[in-house]
């Protein structure tokens, strides 16, 4: 086991290779907010991706409904369970708790399990469960009741920094791009020992009965190679996500020589309102989330690590913070990827690698006041009438 | 009709059988078909004393085999050619209340002819858990494998047989592993490479066999539908409906068009999707971990079936195939192999069954081999 220095935990952990970090990583967010669970962005994935043959049950993308939505069924409580559930200590930024990599028992090289194949049948069992009216009699979960909360919580594979899907595999047949942070699994040197599917803790790892091989979430390369978001992100009907570039280096995030007017680095480094999924996990996921505002906060303290507090405060505030909202205005009005953005006035605007401008977006949208009646025509052109 | 009849008769007696004798008042239910593993006691096999596997004697005579070799394994000289048989076809109806097994003229196995395996003598492998990578098995899942090995002037064959309580042949379900078993031989004659799959300068030949290959050759490639009979799809989008295509066309006939939904299919990963496969072994060699790579010619083959909880497999490959990545083996001479096997159905620790490194070795590494 090498040291690796992991930034989300605040300290070194055990990961199975040497830290070796792209150039640059690609970075989905999401602000959780504005979430709606209509799958347009599951739907893009799959018709994308997934329909063939024996992918029936695979969502590289899904959403599931938070606290009791699953993809597969438990998937986080289990995994939490692995590291001890209520064993997860931080003090301040610095995690105090075991990650995935270490503490192992004496035949593993990861902590982790192998979902039931029905686990992705059922995936969202006892979802509904928030909902006071489902409790009593024949609710699936029988547990603590909460106050009335939820939120949906759509996920993708996190290209994680220390991958866990990728330091399980006994053939090195799954690698991490040196250009972008993307990981990927060669699909013609997999042998289908599943232990990807084992190991990765958010569970986007899967296997395809078809082929007997593991599949996972491909970030659209493509699509990112020619400078475009990927599908889950351009189909989004909420606008919930943005999909950039992640300063990767180690030293440069710790000292904050970060890109402050890259829309991601913003995001994340300098105003640390976009957090990490589950971080205690180890992997150092990519993806980051804006936290639910409404939502118990020791619950997103436990999914998102000791920044909730912090991002929630700036989020409410995004009104009154124009460079917050310049940033997060910029999610989901273009399909190319901004290299940087400004201010400019009331309006953000987003520029490509060579500065050249993509997309021109208003703080605040102009409003029209629409007649009631078309004075010409006599034409209804509201139902208020 | 007379067996069914027979069976029938024979289930009368009021035996405990598992469906219905669990509790207090029957005793605890006696599995009629599977033998008592017990790791500490000593274990009787083939009329061979030996600790840690199995009490009692196989229920069936699946190959004869009345001398034991100890710590070396010998192949034996025979004319003509080598059947792929593991044990007599006619003899296999299964009787479990009997516990043997009988022909149609209801002649029990005493009677069955010999097959080419039953004077060969055998070795007795104690296997391993292998631990020295990760991940890897706490105890070893498959204690004991029997070796009988025979040759002519061209092939070379293996009868390896094992214990295992549970059949495992479908790895089209995502938490289902399939059994397995895998001899090695050191590539360069003379030569000593790792114990553990080879080393850079000495790489190793692998030939594997696999439960869910047979089960792919004997009724078709494995898909979703032979895992899940009553699933349904709308529609695949690589299915041309205009050609008579359904959702249960095989993908053996999609075109390298329609290949392209089906990823590993269509980058020819032949070792997990092959629809066309002829044999259920396949060819590979290594340079140490994780470097495992398959043959781009096979000349190996084989044929494993299962009785009584028993697996017993033949592997046959040419003494000197002509291809410079496999052993060459020469009758009068000595060499050494290796074991691997694997029990699909265990889980050790949550993280699935038995695969890639969660395996079972030849206990010692390379056991010698000699060639008569
Ligand atoms: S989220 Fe899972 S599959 Fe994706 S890179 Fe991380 S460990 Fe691998
Ligand atoms: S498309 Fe966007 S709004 Fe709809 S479920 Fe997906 S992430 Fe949520």
């Amino acid at each position: 086991m090498a040291k690796v220095r992991n930034w989300q935990l605040g300290r070194e952990m055990d990961y199975p290779y040497e830290e070796n970090r792209p150039g640059r990583q690609i970075t989905m967010l999401f602000d959780l907010n504005k979430c709606i669970a209509c799958q347009s962005c599951t739907m893009a994935c799959k018709t994308t991706w997934t329909a063939g043959k024996g992918q029936e049950t695979i969502f590289w993308n899904n959403v599931e409904s938070k606290p009791y939505g699953f993809y597969p069924l438990a998937w986080d409580v289990k995994v939490l369970a692995l590291l001890g559930e209520q064993a997860q200590p931080w003090s301040g930024n610095k995690y105090n708790g075991t990650t995935i990599f270490e503490d192992l028992g004496m035949n593993q090289r990861i902590k982790g399990y192998l979902p039931d194949e029905m686990d992705y049948a059922h995936p969202n069992l006892g979802e509904d469960e928030c909902l006071k009216i489902l409790d009593g009699e024949g609710d699936y979960i029988k547990g603590p009741t909460h106050k009335n909360w939820g939120f949906f919580f759509p996920r993708i594979c996190n290209h994680c920094t220390f991958p866990g899907c990728l330091a399980a595999c006994p053939r090195k047949a799954i690698y991490k791009r040196q250009e972008d942070g993307i990981v990927l699994i060669d699909a013609s040197r997999c042998r289908g020992y599943r232990e990807c599917v084992a190991a990765c803790p958010y569970k986007k790892s899967f296997y395809n009965d078809t082929t007997r091989t593991g599949e996972k979430c491909i970030s659209c390369y493509p699509k990112v190679e020619a400078g475009l978001m990927t599908q889950c992100v351009t189909q989004c009907i909420g606008k919930i996500r943005l999909n950039g570039f992640k300063s990767a280096d180690y030293d440069k995030i710790m000292s904050k020589q970060v890109r402050e007017n890259n829309p991601i680095d913003f995001l994340v480094h300098v105003r640390k309102i976009a957090l990490p999924i589950y971080p205690q996990f180890g992997t150092e996921p990519s993806n980051m989330y804006l936290p639910p505002v409404h939502v118990n906060p020791d619950f997103l303290s436990q999914v998102f690590g000791p920044g909730v507090e912090n991002s929630i405060k700036q989020y409410r505030n995004a009104g009154k913070d124009k460079e917050l909202l310049a940033a997060l205005l910029l999610f989901g009005v273009t399909e190319r990827i901004c290299d940087t953005f400004k201010l400019e006035g009331n309006e953000t605007v987003g520029y490509d690698p060579q500065g050249k401008e993509i997309v021109r977006v208003p703080l605040t949208e102009p409003v029209y006041i629409r007649q009631v009646k078309n004075l010409k025509t006599g034409a209804f052109l509201t139902n208020n009438s | 009709m007379k067996k069914l009849l027979i069976a029938a008769s024979l289930l009368m007696i009021p035996v405990a059988t598992p469906a219905f004798g669990s509790d207090a008042a029957h005793g605890p239910a006696k599995d009629l078909t599977i033998p008592i593993i017990a790791t500490d006691n000593p274990g009787q096999y083939g009329g061979h004393a030996y600790h840690g596997s199995f009490k009692r004697l196989p229920p069936v005579r699946l190959d004869g085999g009345e001398t034991y070799n100890v710590g070396v394994i010998k192949s034996k000289a025979v004319k003509g050619e080598i059947p792929m048989d593991p044990v007599n076809r006619t003899w296999h109806q299964e009787d479990p209340v009997r516990e043997t097994s009988y022909n149609q003229y209801n002649q029990s196995w005493e009677q069955a002819p010999a097959t080419i395996w039953n004077d060969a003598s055998a070795t007795e492998v104690p296997m391993g858990p292998q631990n020295l990578v990760m991940p890897g098995l706490v105890v070893a899942t498959v204690p004991m494998v029997k070796v009988k090995s025979v040759h002519n002037d061209k092939d070379i064959a293996f009868l390896l047989t094992w214990y295992d309580s549970t059949k495992s042949e479908t790895e089209t379900m995502e938490d289902k592993f399939s059994d397995a078993i895998a001899i090695m031989f050191p590539v360069k004659a003379g030569s000593e490479p790792s114990f553990m799959m080879g080393d850079d300068e000495n790489p190793v030949h692998i030939v594997y066999w696999k439960a869910a290959w047979e089960r792919d050759i004997e009724f078709g490639y494995q898909d979703v539908r032979d895992a899940y009979p009553n699933y349904n799809y709308d529609m695949y989008p690589e299915v041309i409906p205009a050609i008579g295509q359904t959702i249960d066309t095989p993908i053996r006939r999609y075109n390298e068009g329609q290949r392209q939904y089906v990823a590993a299919f269509k980058l020819r990963n032949i070792s997990r999707v092959d629809p066309e496969r002829l044999t259920p072994v396949e060819e590979l060699n290594a340079v140490g971990f994780g470097t495992l790579t398959r043959q781009a010619t096979n000349n190996a083959t084989g044929n494993g079936v299962r009785r009584f909880g028993y697996w017993s497999v033949v592997i046959k490959r040419p003494l000197n195939s002509g291809d410079v990545q496999d052993a060459v083996l020469t009758p009068g001479s000595k060499t050494m192999m290796a074991i691997a096997a694997w029990d699909g159905k265990n889980k050790n620790d949550g993280a699935g069954g038995n695969r890639g490194p969660r395996k079972n070795y030849s206990n010692g590494g390379w056991i010698p081999l000699e060639i008569e």
